[in-house]
């Protein structure tokens, strides 16, 4: 509790270092969260698509997208783990006075790892709950955002897009699903179908649960083996035998 | 337990040093001497006073005062009460910014964080070129009040006969001699 306190102190004294954290933080999880909502999209529509025969070729495009962003998601992390190395790197080497205070008055090294992870998990915790909270509040903007940056990256990657030829073969079976509309474009097919399984409350929560829950747990990861490392390193130069000599 | 806490102040280096408890002892070493000494007495047994701030910037002064102690709320403030006027302070030191202490004024936290720890022994290290002479006279008698009353003990290691045939300086110890022993 005394380091928690401690902690809550050094967050709202280094005003700027928490407004770096808060950032970084909303922005990897935000990110995340919606490569892996997208994942859900993929996976629901192709789910979908078993269904309806003589769909392999619209199968193979989604499976297309599907695997990019896999791929996506796979470098986020990595390039979340570096930089959070780094980041990190840099706050021990600026905090160093404080560390060195800590270590002389006779805090432990576990009592010191410890306030470290507060002073960087509170904020990350603040930041991924914020996001979770934009997303529920702006749902159906999130939802837009999320299904433009869907076209925008099928646009970028230049897939051929499957839907429109190989759908068109088989409209009569979709207008058979929807009674009260005799036309129904494909695009629109694809949102109502969309919005009535895929981004509900429930699996919106689901998906921030891993992204942040995996950020976390690499934060919490990193930050153990740098800590460590850092603080046997220092150890000779905080002793005692260096100070006398020293002076 | 009172035997681990005698078995703790038997092998407590201030015994091996020659020390007697409760004193404010002088070392007069030469500069080459230094890393000998700290090679040979060297251990986490000890706080160091030195011009190093030790004074964390994020907490207030009060809970600086008080780091890593497990002394309750009520004696703080009792301890306080005690222990300021014997460093010249009133109680409004502790409304001030740490960052806005000057060398001199963070040396006496040192101090009083020093009193209010659990340590026994306090090296103090060659800070006396730093300070001006007022400064000095009021820290000498201050390492005696704090021996006394907190009965704690101090040593100084120092290059300047001066400060190590202060009056103020109980017992003079001697490198060479604490070799003999």
């Amino acid at each position: 509790m005394k380091h928690f306190r401690y902690a809550l102190a050094s967050i709202s004294y280094h005003k700027y270092v928490t407004l770096f954290t808060l950032c970084f933080f909303s922005t990897f999880a935000f990110v995340l969260m919606s490569l892996t909502n997208l994942c859900r999209i993929e996976t629901k529509f192709l789910r979908q698509l078993a269904k309806i025969p003589n769909s392999t070729a619209q199968i193979g495009y989604h499976r297309q997208m599907l695997t990019y962003y896999q791929n996506y998601s796979l470098w986020l992390i990595l390039f979340f783990s570096i930089s959070f190395s780094l980041f990190w790197l840099w706050y021990l080497f600026y905090k160093k006075n404080e560390l060195k205070v800590l270590h002389l008055t006779g805090f432990s090294k576990v009592g010191i790892v410890k306030q470290c992870f507060y002073e960087i998990v509170t904020p990350a915790v603040i930041a991924c709950g914020a996001v979770l909270l934009a997303v529920l509040l702006f749902q159906n903007t999130y939802n837009y955002l999320l299904l433009q940056a869907r076209l925008c990256l099928a646009h970028s990657i230049q897939i051929p897009e499957a839907s429109f030829s190989i759908l068109n073969d088989s409209t009569a079976n979709f207008t058979d699903m929807v009674p009260s509309k005799s036309v129904v474009t494909i695009k629109k097919l694809d949102l109502f179908t969309l919005d009535e399984h895929t981004l509900t409350l429930a699996s919106s929560f689901k998906d921030w649960l891993i992204s942040s829950g995996l950020l976390l747990l690499l934060t919490l990861a990193l930050l153990l083996v740098i800590t460590c490392c850092y603080l046997a390193l220092q150890k000779k130069k905080w002793s005692l035998c260096y100070e006398i000599t020293k002076s | 337990m009172k035997l681990q806490k005698a078995n703790r102040l038997s092998s407590a280096p201030q015994l091996a040093f020659g020390c007697q408890p409760h004193k404010v002892h002088s070392i007069h070493l030469e500069p080459q001497e230094y890393s000998l000494f700290s090679q040979r007495y060297c251990s986490d047994d000890y706080i160091v006073l030195s011009l190093e701030t030790r004074l964390l910037p994020y907490l207030s002064l009060q809970e600086n005062l008080f780091l890593n102690s497990s002394i309750k709320k009520k004696a703080k403030k009792q301890l306080l009460l005690t222990w300021l006027p014997i460093f010249h302070w009133s109680t409004t030191i502790l409304t001030k910014e740490v960052s806005a202490l000057s060398t001199y004024e963070r040396l006496k936290c040192q101090l009083l964080q020093f009193v209010f720890s659990e340590k026994e022994t306090m090296l103090v290290t060659d800070i006396f070129s730093k300070l001006t002479v007022p400064q000095k006279q009021e820290l000498l008698p201050l390492f005696q009040q704090i021996t006394r009353r907190a009965q704690k003990q101090l040593i100084l290691l120092t290059n300047d006969r001066q400060i190590a045939d202060n009056p103020y300086i109980d017992v003079k110890l001697s490198l060479n001699k604490t070799e003999k022993d």
